[in-house]
């Protein structure tokens, strides 16, 4: 049983509360967000840990290995690891060798670990690493290794799909990019290193520290560190002339047995949108397959497609981030 | 190294998160992430950047999850990685870090600037009190927090509590006397200053 003094001890708590109110909670979109990037992420860390069991089993056998190995007449030196594929080529892209000549680069084509890979005025470079999709923009120069890229100069845009992709660094004079599944761009001018994202997040290993930069509820950020090391960070349009190029640079989107709505939402994460339908009947249009070929195009051919071949219709909207589809007949009762 | 009970618990749901249990997830943004944002957004003053600092905590957790040893809380531990986000945010908008940052206590928090009582605004005084309180409440578990916030705030009678909480009438009477014991222990002197200087006009 409380004394008189507990009682009004209690009363001066009860009125401090009354008078403070309830706490600020984050609504139930924001933390659904962060639960779904929560998701993401350590779906990307399993991943990881996956990946070094393997390489520790796997470092067993090869030390057993290497004693035979080395016992053996020393045999000429293999070449370095692949470690990507040309998936899209434009113009003038190449890989320099050790000789200093260059050797032009096609779909398909392999580049090793070590390989100094130069992009033209005119050109554009699609390579396929690890299951990332990173593309390359013209006037520029990397070197690529396991697991990453140095960025000597110009620009690329990566996209680690859906599923996160492997780990994968670029390094940059001021510093090493990693990502957390992500749509993001990073380019170096004169010394200066300019990233964005416009969807999951990147990490700066930086000489001072670490910048973490993640895209939000309200949209893309970007960051520039200067070479004296400074950092500012502003929120971007996540789409527009600074993600443009990367369409087209796409390996582009075999369309043969896909349904529209695939190809739909393939076309807005390729624009940094959300897909959405206006009525449930386009959604439901949606489903049907396309008869397209085996050769992959891209984004903007592939809309012209679907809206040759149905009913389906992208309509410009309020939101930037979001790509809103009707049926054609609708289109007409709408005004945007 | 014996480690509390409350940091074993903490162990264990980040194992289970990196096995990849929604659940455990679940329970994590649930307990964490709200405290995590009003920490951020107490500093920083702007809902917007608060979320932006929520996220870039989120994604620093996630990369060191796995050197996560329980040696202290796991709210503290992402309050530390919130504390340094918040001071990075601040310095690169322009803005001063004067005093926020001593150095952490064990649940992490540390000190937040209270109201001036030399300031003739009573309003910003008595705003800047609230956030004291809803600290202070963070300190505390989160059923004992939300217990009073039902009780004094919502004005709750002990049995609607009962009903929300899903306890007992008698269990929520004592949840409450423990609460608000609590409660004193761990907040802001400046809010005991304030209580008695009501109690005495």
């Amino acid at each position: 049983m409380s004394t008189a003094d507990d009682r009004d001890a209690d009363a001066d708590l009860a009125a401090a509360l009354g008078r403070a109110g309830r706490r600020v909670q984050p609504t139930a979109e924001q933390m659904s967000r962060w639960q779904r990037q929560l998701a993401t992420d350590l779906a990307r860390v399993r991943r990881r840990r996956r990946l070094v069991r393997v390489v520790g089993f796997a470092g067993a056998a090869l030390a057993a290995v290497l004693t035979v190995v080395l016992l053996r007449p020393v045999a000429p030196s293999a070449p370095e690891p692949v470690v990507a594929q040309v998936a899209a080529a434009f113009g003038g892209a190449a890989v320099r060798r050790d000789d200093g000549r260059t050797d032009r680069l096609e779909v398909g084509d392999v580049v090793r670990a070590g390989q100094r890979v130069e992009v033209g005025r005119r050109g554009g470079l699609g390579l396929t690493i690890d299951g990332l999709d990173i593309r390359i923009d013209h006037d520029t120069v990397l070197e690529l290794f396991v697991g990453g890229m140095a960025l000597r100069g110009g620009r690329l845009y990566v996209d680690t799909g859906v599923a996160g992709g492997g780990a994968f660094r670029v390094r940059t004079p001021v510093g090493e990019l990693e990502h957390t599944g992500t749509q993001y761009l990073v380019g170096v001018r004169d010394g200066e290193v300019l990233a964005a994202v416009r969807e999951g997040s990147i990490v700066l290993h930086g000489r001072t520290g670490d910048v973490t930069l993640a895209a939000g509820s309200r949209g893309a950020r970007s960051l520039v560190v200067t070479p004296q090391g400074i950092v500012t960070t502003q929120p971007v349009a996540g789409r527009g002339d600074l993600w443009e190029w990367a369409e087209s640079v796409s390996a582009g989107l075999p369309l043969a047995g896909l349904s529209a709505d695939a190809v739909l939402r393939w076309i807005a994460r390729e624009r940094g949108q959300r897909l959405a339908y206006a009525t449930p009947q386009a959604e439901a249009a949606a489903r049907a397959s396309l008869a397209g070929s085996n050769r992959p195009v891209q984004a903007a051919q592939a809309l012209d497609i679907i809206e040759a071949a149905t009913s389906l219709r992208v309509q410009p909207g309020t939101r930037p981030d979001v790509m809103t589809v009707r049926l054609d007949s609708e289109a007409d009762q709408h005004t945007d | 190294m014996q480690r509390p009970p409350d940091t074993l618990q903490d162990l264990a749901l980040a194992d289970r998160m990196l096995r990849g249990e929604a659940q455990a997830m679940s329970e994590f943004c649930v307990r964490f992430l709200p405290r995590v944002y009003r920490f951020a957004l107490h500093r920083l003053g702007s809902p917007d950047d608060a979320e932006d600092v929520v996220q870039v905590v989120l994604a620093n957790a996630t990369r060191r999850i796995e050197t996560y040893r329980g040696e202290s809380p796991l709210l503290a531990w992402l309050l530390v990685i919130c504390r340094r986000e918040v001071a990075g945010h601040l310095a690169r908008s322009g803005r001063q870090v004067v005093g926020l940052f001593a150095p952490g206590e064990e649940d992490g928090f540390d000190n937040l600037p209270g109201p001036d009582t030399d300031e003739p605004d009573a309003v910003g005084a008595r705003e800047q009190l609230a956030v004291l309180v809803h600290e202070s409440l963070d300190r505390l578990p989160e059923r004992q927090a939300v217990a009073l916030e039902l009780k004094y705030v919502e004005g709750y009678s002990s049995k609607e509590i009962a009903r929300h909480i899903g306890i007992s009438d008698e269990a929520v009477q004592s949840l409450l006397a423990r609460a608000r014991r609590t409660f004193r222990e761990v907040c802001d002197e400046r809010i005991l200053e304030a209580m008695a200087t009501d109690n005495g006009r």
